[in-house]
């Protein structure tokens, strides 16, 4: 496929990424310090990290969840941590829905608080197959274009 | 004058990568430690730190007993401290301010916040 064709598809996808509400402002800001500061490779360093992050905070949050008695502020602190993980990386679904799972760790309930993980780890894996995608198509056009290596 | 250099102290990698490259765009020299720990001994053992951007939150020792330990020390105590948080809670800055920190940013740290927050070098 030709570089124009792949740019095409990539702005397609970060459009309907921003306007799904995947995304929000900060996200804009982390390819705004790229392209102002020249380091082509920061937003994909950034996604990455937070991926990694995250699929490790959901599996924490998952084993904790199994417990027969849950310690539901140790289940508090990993979602404040992922909440602000995303909130850094402008992952504004994931980070919203945070914001509800908190509530439900307030509330102690276990129930809620299965729901809310399964709502942020299909939240999250959507994420991060865009994200997948979209460092899949920066590369492929990186390969047509060598001065933006 | 050499660039500035800032010490990032935050447990999140992400926000340790996001803070450091909004700070490097200033010409500002970064190291980044995830622990009040591993800040203590970096500020003991380097002399050339001229500003602390300290997350609150974190494990062990939060950003305000780093910034305590800051104040109380003769060698760092004129070193300006900047807490970042993501949680906007009216006591807690009040705590921080009055306890010497110079400013109290909301997390996520964005590009804007870089000009002000460079002005206390």
């Amino acid at each position: 496929m030709a570089a124009a064709a792949l740019r095409d598809q990539l702005t397609a996808l970060l459009s309907s990424m921003f306007s799904q509400g995947l995304v929000d402002e900060q996200f804009q800001q982390l390819q705004m310090l790229q392209d102002e500061g020249g380091t082509p490779g920061f937003v994909s360093e950034v996604v990455t990290l937070f991926c990694d992050d995250a699929d490790r905070i959901i599996n924490e949050i998952a084993t904790l969840l199994e417990q027969p008695v849950v310690n539901f502020d140790k289940v508090d602190a990993y979602v404040h941590q992922l909440k602000g993980s995303s909130a850094s990386v402008g992952a504004q679904k994931v980070k919203f829905t945070c914001m509800q799972f908190r509530q439900f760790c307030q509330d102690k309930s276990r129930d809620g608080c299965l729901m809310a993980l399964a709502v942020v780890r299909n939240d999250f894996y959507d994420l991060r197959n865009k994200f997948q995608t979209m460092l899949q198509l920066e590369q492929q056009i990186q390969a047509y274009d060598p001065k933006q290596q | 004058m050499s660039s500035p250099h800032v010490l990032v102290v935050d447990d999140t990698h992400v926000d340790r990568h996001v803070v450091s490259m909004a700070l490097m765009r200033h010409n500002v020299r970064v190291t980044a430690v995830e622990s009040v720990m591993q800040a203590l001994m970096f500020l003991d053992s380097e002399h050339d730190v001229d500003m602390i951007v300290s997350d609150y939150c974190m494990p062990d020792m939060t950003g305000y007993n780093l910034l305590m330990e800051v104040k109380k020390s003769p060698k760092l105590a004129h070193l300006p401290v900047v807490i970042a948080s993501s949680d906007n809670i009216p006591e807690r800055i009040r705590k921080c301010l009055d306890g010497g920190a110079k400013d109290y940013i909301l997390k996520p740290v964005k590009i804007v916040d870089v000009p002000r927050i460079m002005k206390y070098i």
